[in-house]
């Protein structure tokens, strides 16, 4: 009997060599990014296009630069939906696409103004893609966004990728599809998506410019904002997006220019964020319209005295300096409020705000939240305190002026 | 029988890993999607319906000390109701560990090999819980001591590495859900833990049945601890609403573990939990089958009883490894009427009634 068993159990080494569905990876295409467009055709509503990265590429010292030899291609393929478009693509490439590694969403313009919705399917059904990735919408056509050949980076979808890996930086916003499309399906019923676009690279050295295709790079700029029915119904300019990072509690790398204190120097003054938290607490009025009091408090390092006068090392000089930051945090969260108001898309989690704090009220607004939205009372208090001035107390040459 | 004979510790181990095995998957799904942010609460009440099942099975198995359960009920009933009572918990044995077996072949399909035939896993997985039940409940009782652990800290990180991507103000508003359907939800939740039911099958193989009644409420509670914290976890990071969408959210949720850029694609972890909390559960639902069968026939062993039975437990799940919409339809609706309001609570409550009322105990040898 054992000897049996042993007997099967060495056999059964010769079936167990590898997985079921396993394929090497030198026989895959690793799509790294994908772009949704509108066909030209009616019949084919989808215009697939995949970025696929050629790993040689990416490994520093082998490869890199060799002649011949690209960073990543490009596909397109068009189809009734989104899979017939990857069909549509296979015909033409050898490999098996693979979708695991595929870390970007990228919507066109023209599909993001006509309705997200039946887009977003996929990308969540999908056994490879992870819903996880960024989502951002293209100025014009999502095609050209993965197409673009940079001077600063081997791919565009890995530059992008690595710019939202960063996490927010400024006025960037990364925006994971899993937060796009609760915002979406939320109390809010609105949600944002980063824009991005090509642009002319300025810095060029001059071996860049020998290539006149390298002369592109991708600036990613504003937000996009989407309706409950998943139309792009406008942008957020750097303020108002600004705004809307106060407001959600997402602002970590941020940068204010104030002016300076003193009225008649006409400087600037740079502050950098430390930290900061908001709250928004909600009241709802006599007549049913809630009043949202948003409190944000913030820590500030003073980054840069573009000027050359003194009073830098004054504490009234730092308290105005605070004050001057609360400002411009209230303006710029007055307006986002504005817009999101102008578009009536509630990107700002003011619906979810009111559901979490008054669920028993909410239960009267929800219907009509589309009506009371544009007419909610928005009032500021940004507390902002700057706690440390960078490496040097005063502009070398205040200094000076002092002595004489 | 010559089976060997199992400590409190191991069998709250078993009983854990039962507990959690299946629910772990399905659950989470049917109890977010239909409470919201709220399941956490469905998962409380669900505890209160396992500890009570707990409660009944140990108090009919201390008056039947030396008797399973398909052993005492023809002598709390009488033989001939007795028997053919004790033939349909054979068949609702076999008819869950089935069940089970087909949700894991589902959920290989669904979600990483998706074109292995689904034979292959109901085969092989039977194959090996044969041979473990074959060398007797010790064996697998012990190897199940083993995976536990690792079953555990699996369910751990799991759970909470995705924590860059939570955001706890999403399980506010608490109490949005009334309680009607907050109890309804916690029939189904409740019918998963229900299965600490078994435990009447495996209490005369004990050594001592001191402290079994603690050890099995805190099993119960442990388990719904687990839960909560998963279905907190789910919820912070996808949203109630999403969650009531997604086929097995907690793949879902391990798919979205990405902690500093190295810890990335740890499904595997879910997999792990997946296949070893099956394979316990397989082992222990043939154990039962076979058991039930030997004593509902009055055989004295059960192990020649076990080919046979795996024969038919291959293709009972092969046959319940139905369309995914379908699957939901039973775990939704029909699950709670097989489960906690007939098999696994109301009638051993009943026959725990007239036990007491007969005052039937087990004669002394």
């Amino acid at each position: 009997m054992k000897r049996l068993l042993a007997f099967f159990l060495i056999i059964s080494c010769i079936f167990t060599t590898g997985c079921w569905d396993q394929i090497e990876i030198t026989d895959l295409a690793l799509v790294i990014g994908t772009a949704l467009d509108k066909g030209n055709d009616p019949e084919n509503k989808v215009a697939l296009t995949i970025q696929v990265a050629n790993p040689r590429m990416f490994i520093p010292g082998e490869g890199g630069g060799g002649d011949g030899e690209e960073a990543f291609w490009t596909a397109t393929g068009t189809g009734k939906t989104i899979r017939e478009a990857t069909f549509g693509i296979s015909h033409r490439v050898p490999r098996r696409l693979f979708f695991g590694h595929n870390r970007l969403m990228i919507v066109g313009e023209e599909v993001a103004r006509e309705g997200i919705m039946p887009y977003l399917d996929r990308y969540f059904r999908s056994r490879e893609t992870r819903p996880n990735l960024y989502i951002l919408v293209a100025r014009g056509r999502g095609q050209d966004i993965l197409e673009t050949n940079m001077a600063t980076f081997r791919s565009s979808g890995m530059a992008l990728i690595n710019m939202f890996d960063l996490g927010n930086n400024h006025t960037v916003v990364p925006v994971r599809l899993i937060q796009f499309v609760y915002d979406l399906t939320s109390a809010c019923q609105a949600a944002v998506a980063p824009m991005v676009q090509v642009v002319v690279q300025s810095s060029v050295s001059i071996e860049e410019a020998k290539h006149a295709s390298r002369l592109q790079t991708l600036s990613v700029k504003g937000l996009a904002v989407f309706n409950s029915e998943g139309q792009m119904v406008g942008e957020m300019n750097e303020t108002e997006t600004a705004g809307l990072l106060w407001i959600r509690n997402w602002a970590e790398k941020h940068q204010l220019t104030v002016p300076c204190p003193i009225e008649s120097a006409k400087a600037s003054v740079d502050l950098d964020l430390m930290g900061s938290t908001s709250k928004t607490r909600v009241e709802i009025g006599e007549d049913g319209i809630p009043r949202f009091d948003i409190e944000v408090r913030t820590v500030f390092d003073v980054g840069e005295h573009f000027g050359n006068h003194m009073d830098m090392d004054q504490s009234w000089y730092i308290d105005s300096l605070a004050k001057r930051a609360n400002t411009t945090i209230a303006r710029e969260i007055q307006a986002a409020v504005s817009k999101a108001k102008a578009l009536n898309a509630d990107v700002l989690g003011f619906a979810e705000e009111v559901h979490r704090q008054h669920p028993r009220e909410w239960e009267v607004i929800r219907n009509n939240w589309p009506d009371i939205f544009p007419l909610v009372e928005v009032n500021v208090s940004s507390m902002s305190e700057i706690t440390t001035r960078g490496m040097s107390a005063e502009n070398p040459d205040d200094s000076l002026k002092v002595v004489k | 029988m010559g089976d060997g004979k199992i400590s409190q510790r191991q069998l709250a181990f078993l009983f854990f890993t039962i507990l959690i095995g299946t629910m772990f998957f399905h659950n989470p799904q049917i109890v977010v999607g239909t409470t919201g942010q709220d399941g956490w609460i469905a998962y409380l009440i669900a505890s209160f319906w396992g500890i009570l099942v707990a409660l009944v099975m140990v108090a009919l198995g201390q008056r039947f000390p030396d008797q399973t359960l398909t052993g005492y009920i023809p002598n709390i009933l009488g033989k001939p109701l007795g028997k053919i009572l004790s033939l349909l918990y054979t068949i609702w044995f076999l008819f869950i560990g089935g069940g089970v077996l087909a949700q894991f072949a589902n959920f290989m399909n669904t979600t990483i090999m998706a074109s292995t035939p689904k034979m292959v896993f109901i085969i092989t997985f039977v194959a090996i819980a044969y041979y473990a039940v074959n060398l007797g409940l010790e064996t697998f009782v012990r190897v199940n001591e083993l995976l536990l652990w690792v079953i555990v800290i699996a369910i751990i990180l799991v759970v909470t590495l995705p924590y860059e991507l939570m955001d706890l103000r999403r399980m506010l508003p608490v109490g949005q859900m009334s309680i009607g359907k907050l109890v309804a939800t916690s029939l189904i939740a409740g019918s998963w833990r229900g299965e600490v039911m078994l435990v009447g099958m495996f209490l005369p193989a004990l050594v001592t049945l001191k402290n079994t009644t603690r050890n099995m409420i805190w099993t119960v509670f442990l388990v719904g601890v687990f839960m909560i914290a998963v279905e907190i976890s789910l919820v912070t990071v996808f949203g109630a609403q999403i969650v009531g969408d997604l086929e097995v959210p907690v793949f879902n949720l391990a798919r979205m573990i990405s902690t500093a850029r190295v810890l990335d694609r740890v499904e595997a972890l879910v997999l792990i939990i997946w296949v070893f909390a099956t394979f316990i559960k397989i082992c222990a639902f043939l154990y039962c089958t076979a058991r039930a069968t030997a004593d509902t026939v009055g055989f004295q062993d059960y192990r020649f009883l076990l080919l046979p039975l795996s024969l038919l437990f291959t293709a009972i799940a092969y046959n319940q490894t139905v369309d995914p919409a379908k699957f939901v339809d039973f775990l939704l609706f029909t699950w709670p009427g097989y489960g906690l309001l007939s098999f696994e609570l109301v009638i051993p409550l009943f026959l725990l009634i007239v036990a007491l009322w007969r005052g039937k105990r087990e004669k002394k040898v």
